[in-house]
């Protein structure tokens, strides 16, 4: 049942977790595993600076 | 608690990013804040693929260090040090493994991690419209920015309605504050926020909480 600000939106695909909780656990999930890379986010980090610095600019 | 405002939290690549990462300990309070008020967030569908690919390519950066670690101990083996074969064997086992399992996990969990959001769609005319703006060297500057901003505009147009305000966030400032580009959101309605601190004080302005 929509809310107020759950109107129906055009043009998107709408999420299939709809809790909170549901969703917290697919951010738990995903964190969980990039847990088995110590030191990930900071690489990534780097790296998706990298490309922003070299990405092609108009 | 003013509940006759719709308010749309729209975001793209970097919040995904520190909200898997816990980069920024505000990004997940918004997104708290956002689901208690049942505010609908929408995320480009590129932002995530983005996103995987930010991560793919670094533990695929970590296996070419394993490579290179592996040619020295390969040459090793001839060596006097040749009590490295173990760990050369255990080296290429744990890479095999890794290959094998990594990269289908990863994808698994970010296309779990997508079924929080709304996604909008990346279309070949979306595609377009960035490739125009570029031609027109039109902010944002970057291929994978524009790609965002026209999927956010795209969005907008369809969704923009007299009670509803959209809130577009992207710690990219430097790609993204420009006046001309702030000016055509809000003929959309859409407000743009460059930290999630700064959306959090703002919803619970719109809010009246």
């Amino acid at each position: 049942m929509p809310t107020e600000n759950t109107i129906p939106l055009k043009g998107v695909i709408p999420p299939k977790l709809i809790s909170l909780e549901e969703q917290l656990e697919a951010i738990r999930d995903l964190r969980e595993f990039l847990r088995q890379f110590p030191g990930l986010a900071e690489e990534v980090m780097k790296e998706r600076e990298h490309q922003q610095e070299h990405s092609p600019a108009c | 608690m003013n509940i006759n405002k719709n308010i749309l939290l729209l975001a793209e690549t970097n919040f995904i990013l520190d909200l898997i990462f816990e980069q920024a300990p505000e990004s997940e309070r918004l997104f708290v804040l956002a689901r208690k008020h049942d505010l609908q967030l929408i995320v480009p569908e590129y932002s995530f693929a983005e996103a995987e690919g930010n991560i793919g390519t670094t533990i695929q950066k970590r296996h070419a260090s394993l490579d290179t670690a592996l040619v020295a101990l390969k040459q090793s083996e001839r060596s006097a040090y040749h009590d490295v074969i173990p760990l050369i064997q255990q080296l290429e086992h744990f890479k095999t493994r890794s290959i094998a399992e990594e990269q289908p996990n990863l994808h698994a969990k970010i296309e779990h991690l997508a079924q929080i959001a709304s996604i909008i769609p990346f279309s070949g005319d979306i595609a377009a419209r960035a490739e125009l703006r570029g031609l027109r060297r039109l902010a944002p500057m970057k291929a994978s920015d524009r790609n965002i901003y026209e999927s956010i505009l795209h969005f907008a147009q369809a969704n923009r309605s007299p009670g509803t305000q959209m809130i577009f966030l992207t710690r990219d400032i430097g790609d993204f504050d420009f006046p001309y580009l702030h000016q055509e959101l809000a003929e959309l309605s859409v407000e743009l926020r460059f930290s999630a601190g700064d959306c959090i004080r703002r919803i619970r302005e719109l809010l009246e909480i």
